[in-house]
């Protein structure tokens, strides 16, 4: 999109999609470097020092370890809280009305635009996003579908979205099939570049000769396994009917990713129901939300931005800094509390299941890539509010550098003085004391896990013919994992992703595989 | 006009989020000085009139023995942990305190240790067998594997002892051709007979060793070690009839009993005994030279290590000694009167344990196992007892 016209103004800068730090010159480069740098670097120290004040100087490691026991209890309550008022809420969304909920606006003007972008997923996955899109409660005509293939799938790719146009134009008042072309410069191969080609298209082939205003069009963008409940539309038209800026709001709903509970591994099933708890969490401090995975925006606020980067890994969460800050601050994401369904991670054999979420946990925490980011355009416009970036900067550091740092630090270097401490030390009843105090916090944090562990057997899809009911004991019991999941697959990929980041070794996208498991 | 119909629930109000972040802030500013003192060895004493703050110390008690209980000063422990025999007490006073670790048919084991406030003692107890536990090895066994005594008797060779080996008692005397020789009593047999050649020569160069330093240099006749024996950074050696342990390796890796924390001289010589402030103001003073050379009252308030300690052998003539299996902190030690285990740690006393009695009695390690030859019989002695 060379012609920079529409698009606000500090959007038309030629930084503004800068998506690491070789693509700038100059200061702007060293001054992204450097923030490239920090995460990494902030993370490693953290470790390191930790070690070597156990080493060192036990006793101060000690102490701060008690200290950040305690602050992990607390934050572990203060953290259930939120799951819980957010699963209240989100329990009795699900049974509200929301046709009638919806009555009282006229809406008719309104249009719906889903883009599916897909890789290589089997049909079947394809066909049940469909399939629910096509069970949902409104009127199907005002929806617009854009399957986003993607012409490097080759053959197969082609072949499942002409199947599918087959199947499902008649039913949604327009299906626009796009392939985004392979190898285009300057773009790298993923969700983000094939949704912006697939959102320009939809633009000039279906808004633009239909007279369909942008302001007019909600676009939700959905991972190809997402399966909607019925009344999503209403849902998100009602959230945007009511927002107090509704073209400057993102709409969020809840992932919960269950769609094959039933058939994957318990650390899937943990790893998955974490994601989702988070979210959760998340939908109660709207304050520091951004958009993640399948989410919904005004195609306005899109087009005034030019869609999605291209040019990095984790655009579902970029494309909400991106309207934040050419928005001068001025932007949102508003929790819808209505979740739609996903895939957990799920491979044929155990050891796939593994690797696979490991990928895509490190695709997701190389997210670190938005401090970077939102960092340097805060440096620049000075036009968002002061007290708002400070903010926001220090929440996103803190992020990720507890998301890295945390779990390592309570569950392996909790125990460092012990090993590590001198003789003096070791004689001492703080050396004794620690472990015990340790354990024993960490054992009250664990009462958090109960209420994990409630809820979401309370979140689960009925119970398939051929699954025991014992399967749900163990659903219950599998939630003492967590210490595991957290160090393997939040700390480790986010600390990879951070030394990926820290090094210039910039990943790709990795596409997680779809697939269902059926045994 | 009709009302507007709205989720019931709503997100969670901004100021329930900051009361309870706020509510959340103060526990920790409150819990962590808490938590911090509690850990280091501070506690609220509700006892007295005058409330007030004390300082605890702690005991650290492992005992190898399996169905045995710990007592502090009298009191039974609860605190015993699951997969390591030992526990930890805390919230003790400062001062000696009496331990002791008993079990049914098993040797109590006795110490008096002191527990400075914020600092933890450590200690570690060994209970062997009342009653001998011992395996017979014959010369012969049957097809089933089992011994077979080949003098015939009606009484058990083993009156003294606790076996719950069954015999298989040969009525004839061709027994080299109804039974199987036993490799074990043969390769035992062979051990001892070497046994007997090593003490030989041993006692041999050390006669040797004597009348040489004799001619030589009188004053340093009798300070040569004769047998020595070495084990994990440790060395086991007899001089002139006492049996003595040196730690060789890494300073601050000793083992806690070589070290002591000292208070005054005479709260120091209550807490540990005479001999061990003795021991340790002398090897520390060697450490010096003639002109820095420390005074006890120097030492006060520091913890110090010594790196030598004396074994005792109940004022008896050692026969033969070794390292307790697996063990730097075990010694066995054939005395006159039969095979003890006494420990290392010195402290308050070394409990010394008799795991075989006998006065004409053979003893030799091999690998893990102890054997004992007494009289015609060879005998493996057990360390824990067996069941019945």
């Amino acid at each position: 999109m060379t012609d920079k016209a529409h698009l606000l103004p500090y959007a038309q800068r030629e930084d503004f999609k800068v998506g690491r730090a070789t693509e700038l010159s100059g200061k702007d480069r060293r001054f992204y470097r450097f923030l490239e740098i920090i995460p990494g670097v902030a993370s490693w120290t953290t470790l390191i020092g930790v070690v070597l004040m156990s080493n060192y100087a036990p006793f101060a490691a000690a102490y701060f370890i008690i200290g950040f026991a305690i602050y992990w209890v607390l934050k572990t309550a203060f953290l259930s809280y939120h799951l819980r008022y957010n699963w209240k809420r989100l329990r009795h969304h699900m049974k509200i009305d929301w046709q009638k909920m919806v009555d009282r606006f006229e809406f008719g003007h309104m249009y719906q635009m889903v883009i599916l972008p897909f890789y290589e997923e089997p049909v079947e996955v394809v066909d049940a996003t469909l399939q629910s899109l096509a069970d949902v409660n409104y009127d199907k005509k005002s929806i617009i579908v854009v399957l986003a293939a993607e012409e490097r799938a080759g053959e197969g790719a082609a072949a499942v979205a002409k199947a599918m146009e087959e199947k499902w134009a008649s039913v949604f008042g327009k299906f626009l099939v796009t392939v985004h072309p392979k190898d285009v410069p300057g773009e790298m191969a993923g969700k983000g570049s094939n949704a912006t080609y697939a959102a320009e298209e939809a633009r000039k082939q279906v808004l633009d000769p239909h007279g369909i205003r942008y302001n007019h069009t909600l676009v939700s963008i959905f991972d190809i396994d997402t399966v909607l409940y019925p009344d999503y539309f209403n849902c998100l038209i009602w959230h945007f009917m009511t927002a107090e800026y509704p073209l400057k709001t993102s709409f969020q709903p809840v992932p919960i990713f269950n769609n094959n509970i039933w058939h994957t591994s318990a650390f899937a099933r943990v790893v998955a129901m974490s994601s989702t708890f988070w979210e959760m969490v998340q939908q109660e401090r709207p304050e520091r939300m951004a958009t993640f995975s399948s989410h919904s925006v005004s195609f306005q606020a899109l087009y005034e931005i030019g869609y999605w980067q291209s040019n990095m890994v984790s655009e579902d969460s970029r494309i909400f800094w991106n309207l934040l800050i050419a928005n001068d601050g001025d932007y949102r994401t508003m929790p819808l509390s209505y979740p739609v369904s996903m895939d957990a991670n799920a491979a044929p054999t155990w050891w796939g299941t593994v690797k696979n979420i490991y990928k895509q946990h490190r695709r997701w925490t190389y997210g670190v890539e938005n401090f970077c980011y939102i960092i340097y355009h805060f440096t620049k416009n000075k036009r968002i509010p002061l007290r708002k970036r400070l903010v926001i900067g220090f929440q996103q550091a803190e992020g990720y550098w507890s998301l890295v740092t945390n779990p390592i630090m309570l569950f392996i270097l909790g125990w460092a003085p012990i090993f590590l401490g001198t003789q003096e030390f070791h004689q001492t009843v703080l050396s004794y004391n620690l472990p015990i105090m340790v354990r024993d916090l960490l054992i009250l944090a664990m009462f958090g896990l109960v209420i994990s562990s409630i809820i979401s057997l309370t979140m689960l899809p009925p119970r398939p013919k051929e699954k025991s009911r014992l399967k749900y004991i163990v659903l219950a019991v599998q939630w003492i994992l967590v210490p595991v999941t957290m160090i393997i697959f939040s700390a480790i990929p986010g600390l990879d992703s951070q030394t990926r980041l820290m090094l210039g070794k910039y990943m790709g996208f990795w596409v997680t595989p779809k697939t269902r498991i059926n045994t | 006009m009709t009302p507007t119909p709205s989720p019931e629930v709503q997100p969670l109000p901004h100021t329930h989020r900051r009361i309870v972040f706020i509510v959340s802030l103060l526990v920790f500013v409150m819990a962590v000085p808490t938590f911090v003192f509690y850990a280091v060895g501070y506690r609220f004493d509700f006892s007295g009139e005058v409330r007030s703050i004390k300082s605890v110390g702690g005991m650290y008690i492992s005992a190898d023995a399996q169905e045995t209980d710990i007592f502090i000063d009298d009191e039974p422990v609860e605190d015993m942990r699951i997969f390591q025999r030992a526990a930890y007490i805390q919230n003790l006073a400062a001062g000696v305190h009496r331990v002791h670790v008993q079990g049914e048919g098993v040797h109590t084991w006795v110490k008096e240790l002191p527990v400075f406030a914020h600092f933890v003692t450590e200690a570690s107890s060994f209970n062997m067998p009342v009653v001998p536990q011992v395996r017979l090895l014959t010369e012969y066994q049957n097809t089933d594997g089992r011994a077979v005594l080949t003098t015939p008797t009606s009484t058990s060779p083993l009156v003294f002892a606790s076996s719950s080996q069954e015999f298989f008692v040969a009525t004839s005397t061709a027994t080299s051709t109804l039974y199987d020789v036993n490799p074990e009593y043969t390769y035992i047999a062979n051990r001892f007979a070497s046994s007997t050649e090593e003490r030989l020569l041993m006692e041999a160069q050390e006669v040797a060793q004597r009348k040489t330093f004799q001619f030589s240099d009188e004053a340093v006749a009798t300070t040569s070690a004769t047998t020595t024996k070495t084990y994990r950074d440790t060395i086991l050696y007899e001089l002139e009839g006492e049996v003595y342990i040196d730690w060789v390796g890494q300073f601050d890796a000793v083992p806690y009993y070589y070290c002591v924390r000292f208070g005054t001289a005479s709260t120091t010589e209550t807490f540990y005994g005479e001999h061990v402030v003795e021991n340790v103001v002398a090897q520390v003073q060697a450490a010096f030279t003639n002109e820095e050379l420390m005074t006890e009252s120097e030492m006060e308030g520091e913890r110090w290590c010594r790196t030598t300690i004396k074994i005792d052998n109940l004022r008896k003539e050692v026969e033969w000694f070794d390292y307790y299996p697996n063990s730097i902190d075990l010694v066995l030690m054939q005395l006159s009167d039969g095979l003890y285990v006494v420990e290392v740690d010195d402290r308050s006393w070394q409990n010394t344990q008799l795991l075989y009695p006998g006065e004409d009695i053979k003893v030799i390690k091999d690998g893990d196992s102890i054997f004992v030859q007494d009289g015609t019989y060879f005998l493996e002695v057990f360390t824990e007892l067996l069941e019945q």
